[in-house]
C-alpha cells in the first residue's frame, strides 16, 4: 500500500513581514486571558501543594502544635510495610484500569462510530456511568456483589454456574480485581467519547484514498485510525492512568475500606487512613508527595512518549 | 486600544474572581466569620443570642433524631440560646471532623463521642477538655463505675451518657426450636449446632458485619479473655506499658480460635464483606442464624425481625479448664465531652447542656430510644424487653472492659487486620500476633507512645485542657 502523507501547516511562526511586537502582544494577550485561570490553579493546586510538602517535615496529629522533623517521616514512610503494599496495589489498579478503560472505549467508539440503529441510545448508555457519583456506584455495586443478596452471585446460581461463586469482595485474592471491574464500569464512557471526538476528526478522504488504494479495514485502522488517534489516546491514556494512580480513593474507601486484611488498600486510602485515624499528618503528608512524585514522573514519561508526531499527522 | 481593554478585563476578571473567594464564606456563613460572631446571633428581638455548637456523629437509633431535637429545643428554652447540633458521618469519625473542624477554625463546644475514642486518640491529643471539677455539682447522677472508663490519669475526660453495654450472641429461637437445638454453651456445642443448621437449612449458621473494621477486634477481646485466663485487661496493659509481648502464646491462642470459626464453617467468608444492614437483613430474612454483636442491636432487632423470636446466648466456652469463664466487652460506649477549644464564653452553656440532658427527664427522652437495659445515668427506665432477664442477669456480671477502649487505634487497626487476615487464612495466627507487636513497637518509634501519658504531660499539656474557670451553673433534677 502506498504511505498516505498529508501536509499540515507548520506551528505557529512569525510570517515573514510581520511585526515581532505585534507577535509579542498576541502572547501577552493570552496571558491575560489565561491569568484567572492560572491565579485560581495556584490558590487551589499549587498552594496546597507546597503546604503538603512542608507539612510533610513536620510531626503533627491535627490537635497539638506542630514540632519539626526534618526528613524523618520519609523515613517512617519507607519503614512502612502498607504504604509500599497499597503502592503497588495502585500501580496494579492503575494498569490495568488504564489498559481496559481504553482499550474498551476505543472499541466502543469504532462501534458506535458506524451508521447504527440506535446509535445515540447506545452512545448515552455507555456514558451515563460516568455522570453517577462514585459513592453511589460504591454502594450499588457492592449490593450487587453482596455474597448473600448481591445480583452477581444471583444470577451465576440461577444460570446454573454456581461453581462460579465467590465473595467478589471478602475474598483477598479478588477483591482488588472485583473494585476495578467497577472503575472500568464507570470510566469507559468517558474514553469512548474521546475515542470518539478523534474518530470524528479524521478526514474521510484519508479512507476513501486508502480504499482505492486496496487497503483492507484492518489495515486503514491500523495505518490511519491508531496514528490519527494518537494525540488523544495520549490525553486518554494519561487521565486513565493518573486517575488510577490517585483518584481510587471514594471507590476503595466505600466498597471495602481498603480490607480485608489491607488487600484492596490503595495509596490515598492508606494516606488517609494515616493522617486522620492516626492523626500521622506529616507522615500521610510524606507519603502524598512520594506518591505525587511517582506520578509526576510516569505523566511526564507518558506525555513525551505518546505525543511524539507521527508521519501522518 | 484592543489589547489596553483585554488588559483591563483581565485584571477585572482577577479581581472579582479574589474578591469572590474572599466574600463567599461571608455572605453564607456569617456566624463563621469572627471568634465572637461565631458564639452569637442576633435574636428576632434584636439582642444577640449565644450559639452552643456541638458536632457529633449520625444519630442512628430509631428515634434518635427526633429525641435529640426535642431535648434541644427545651435546651434552648431554658438558656435563652440558640444549638448548632451537626450529627454526621460515623462515630468512628469524630477524631477527623474535630480535627478539620480546628483546621477550619469552626467553634466546636460539645463533643458526642465514644468511650473508644476518648481513650485511643482524643485524650491524649489534648482535644478535650479536663472535666473533672465542671461535673461535681451533678456527679452523683451517674451509676456507680460509669465515670471509670472516662478517667484517665485520675482525671475525667467525658462524661458516660448511654446505655450500658455487654456482648452477646443474637440467635433464631424458632429455628433453632424446629432443629431441636439448644443454645450453645462451648465450642463444641456451636461447631455441631452450626453444622446441623447448614446441613439442614443451607443457610449461613453465623453472619457477622466484617466490613464494620470495629467489629472484628470484639472477637478478640472474647477469645483472648478466655485464653489469657480472664486476663485480659491486665495483660494488655503490661503490653503497652512495654513490660510484655504480644507474641505470647495467650495473644497467639487468641488468633488461632477466631480462625478455627471459619475454619469449622460456623463464620463463612461472606461475612469479611457484609456490613451492618447487611447483617440485620440476612438474619432477619433468616438466611443466617445467629450473629454476634451487643445489647445496643436490640433496638434493631426489634425494628428488623417481625416474623420469629430472637434469643441470646453468651459467646460460647473455648477451654477446658472451669475455672475460666467467658467474659465479654461492655459498659457505657458514649459519652459527651467538650472540646478543649471551646469557646470560654460558651463554657457555662456546656456545662449547663451535660447537666440539662443528665436530668431525668431528658435522660429518659434521650436513651429511651436505645432501649437500655440499664444506663449510665440514674433514673433511666430500663426496656421490659424479653432477652433483659438473660442480659442483665448472666452476662452483665461477666462483662469486662472493650480492650479498645485501653490500647490505641493503631495497635486496634492491627488486631483487626490480623483477625481477618487469619480468618481468609492468608496469615497465621503467630505472624498476626507479631503484627500487633509490630504496630505497638512502630507507635514507640514513630510517637514516642506511652501508655501512661498523662504522668509525663507536663504544666504546658494541662494548661491546654483546664477549663477557664468553673461555671456556677442551676441544677435541675
Amino acid at each position: 500500500m502506498r504511505r498516505v502523507r498529508v501536509i499540515t501547516k507548520t506551528p505557529d511562526q512569525p510570517r515573514p513581514g510581520v511585526r515581532p511586537g505585534l507577535c509579542r502582544h498576541r502572547y501577552l494577550t493570552a496571558y491575560y486571558m489565561i491569568a484567572p485561570a492560572l491565579v485560581l490553579y495556584t490558590i487551589f493546586v499549587l498552594y496546597p501543594i507546597s503546604q503538603g510538602i512542608w507539612l510533610s517535615l513536620y510531626a503533627w496529629d491535627g490537635f497539638s502544635a506542630m514540632q519539626w522533623a526534618g526528613l524523618q517521616n520519609y523515613r517512617f514512610v519507607l519503614d512502612d510495610r502498607v504504604f509500599w503494599l497499597a503502592l503497588q496495589h495502585t500501580l496494579l489498579f492503575a494498569v490495568v484500569v488504564t489498559f481496559a478503560k481504553n482499550a474498551l472505549g476505543l472499541l466502543l467508539a469504532v462501534l458506535l462510530n458506524r451508521p447504527l440503529r440506535g446509535r445515540a441510545l447506545f452512545r448515552i448508555a455507555a456514558f451515563l456511568p460516568v455522570t453517577m457519583a462514585f459513592v453511589a456506584i460504591g454502594v450499588l455495586w457492592s449490593w450487587i456483589y453482596n455474597p448473600t443478596f448481591g445480583l452477581l452471585n444471583t444470577v451465576l446460581r440461577g444460570i446454573g454456574l454456581g461453581a462460579l461463586i465467590r465473595g467478589w469482595l471478602s475474598d483477598p485474592q479478588l477483591a482488588l480485581w472485583s473494585i476495578m471491574v467497577v472503575d472500568i464500569w464507570k470510566w469507559t464512557g468517558l474514553h469512548m467519547l474521546l475515542f470518539l471526538a478523534g474518530l470524528q476528526s479524521i478526514p474521510y478522504d484519508l479512507y476513501e484514498a486508502a480504499r482505492i488504494d486496496g487497503a483492507t479495514s484492518w489495515q486503514r485502522f491500523v495505518q490511519i485510525t491508531l496514528p490519527l488517534l494518537r494525540q488523544i489516546a495520549a490525553v486518554s491514556v494519561t487521565l486513565a492512568f493518573v486517575g488510577g494512580l490517585a483518584s481510587n480513593y471514594d471507590v476503595v474507601y466505600v466498597m471495602t475500606g481498603g480490607g480485608p486484611a489491607h488487600a484492596t488498600e490503595v495509596a490515598p486510602t492508606w494516606i488517609a487512613t494515616t493522617a486522620f485515624r492516626f492523626g500521622s499528618f506529616g507522615k500521610a503528608s510524606a507519603m502524598t508527595v512520594i506518591l505525587f512524585g511517582i506520578i509526576f514522573a510516569i505523566a511526564m514519561f507518558q506525555l513525551v512518549v505518546l505525543t511524539q508526531q507521527h508521519p501522518l499527522e | 486600544m484592543l489589547h489596553r481593554w483585554l488588559r483591563t478585563l483581565a485584571w477585572l476578571g482577577i479581581v472579582s474572581v479574589l474578591l469572590g473567594c474572599a466574600s463567599a464564606p461571608e455572605a453564607t456563613t456569617p456566624q463563621l466569620s469572627t471568634a465572637t460572631d461565631s458564639t452569637m446571633i442576633g435574636s428576632p428581638q434584636g439582642t444577640p443570642r449565644r450559639v452552643l455548637h456541638i458536632l457529633g456523629a449520625a444519630l442512628t437509633y430509631p428515634g434518635e433524631d427526633a429525641a435529640m431535637h426535642t431535648t434541644i429545643a427545651a435546651f434552648e428554652q431554658t438558656c435563652d440560646c440558640t444549638v448548632d447540633a451537626r450529627f454526621e458521618g460515623q462515630w468512628t469519625e469524630v477524631p477527623q471532623r474535630l480535627q478539620a473542624a480546628r483546621i477550619a477554625h469552626e467553634p466546636v463546644d460539645i463533643v458526642p463521642t465514644g468511650a473508644n475514642l476518648v481513650n485511643s486518640t482524643l485524650a491524649r491529643s489534648a482535644a478535650l477538655m479536663d472535666l473533672t471539677k465542671l461535673v461535681v455539682p451533678f456527679q452523683e447522677r451517674f451509676r456507680p463505675g460509669m465515670l471509670e472508663p472516662y478517667t484517665i490519669g485520675g482525671h475525667l475526660w467525658a462524661i458516660p451518657f448511654s446505655q450500658v453495654s455487654t456482648s452477646a450472641i443474637f440467635y433464631n429461637q424458632d429455628l433453632f426450636r424446629e432443629l431441636g437445638l439448644d443454645a450453645p454453651r462451648t465450642y463444641q456445642d456451636l461447631v455441631r449446632v452450626a453444622g446441623v443448621i447448614r446441613k439442614q437449612k443451607q443457610i449461613i449458621p453465623m453472619i457477622h458485619q466484617g466490613k464494620a473494621a470495629w467489629m472484628w477486634p470484639m472477637w478478640f477481646f472474647e477469645t483472648y479473655a478466655q485464653t489469657s485466663g480472664n486476663h485480659s485487661v491486665t495483660l494488655v496493659q503490661a503490653f503497652l506499658r512495654g513490660e510484655r509481648k504480644f507474641t505470647n502464646p495467650e495473644e497467639v491462642a487468641a488468633f488461632a480460635a477466631i480462625g478455627k470459626f471459619t475454619q469449622d464453617g460456623i463464620l463463612s467468608s461472606d461475612s469479611l464483606d457484609t456490613d451492618h444492614d447487611g447483617m440485620i437483613a440476612t438474619f432477619a430474612q433468616q438466611k443466617a442464624a445467629m450473629f454476634y454483636g451487643g445489647t445496643w442491636e436490640v433496638a434493631n432487632i426489634r425494628a428488623a425481625v417481625k416474623t420469629f423470636h430472637v434469643g441470646v446466648f453468651e459467646f460460647p466456652r473455648l477451654v477446658d479448664d472451669p475455672s475460666i469463664m467467658p467474659q465479654h466487652g461492655g459498659g457505657p460506649d458514649s459519652a459527651l465531652a467538650i472540646s478543649s477549644t471551646a469557646s470560654p464564653e460558651n463554657l457555662d452553656l456546656a456545662v449547663r447542656f451535660l447537666e440539662f440532658v443528665t436530668r431525668k427527664e431528658w435522660a429518659n427522652t434521650l436513651l429511651s430510644v436505645q432501649s437500655p437495659f440499664f444506663a449510665s445515668v440514674h433514673g433511666v427506665q430500663p426496656t421490659d424487653d424479653p432477652l433483659t432477664g438473660d442480659l442483665v442477669a448472666r452476662f452483665y456480671p461477666h462483662t469486662i472492659r472493650f480492650l479498645d477502649w485501653i490500647w490505641p487505634v493503631e495497635v486496634n487497626d492491627a488486631v483487626r487486620d490480623g483477625i481477618a487476615a487469619v480468618a481468609a487464612g492468608t496469615l497465621t495466627p503467630e505472624q498476626a500476633a507479631q503484627g500487633v507487636q509490630d504496630a505497638y513497637d512502630r507507635l514507640v518509634r514513630e510517637k514516642g507512645y506511652r501508655f501512661d501519658w498523662p504522668s509525663a504531660w507536663g504544666a504546658a499539656d494541662w494548661a491546654r485542657v483546664q477549663p477557664p474557670a468553673i461555671p456556677n451553673i442551676p441544677l435541675g433534677t
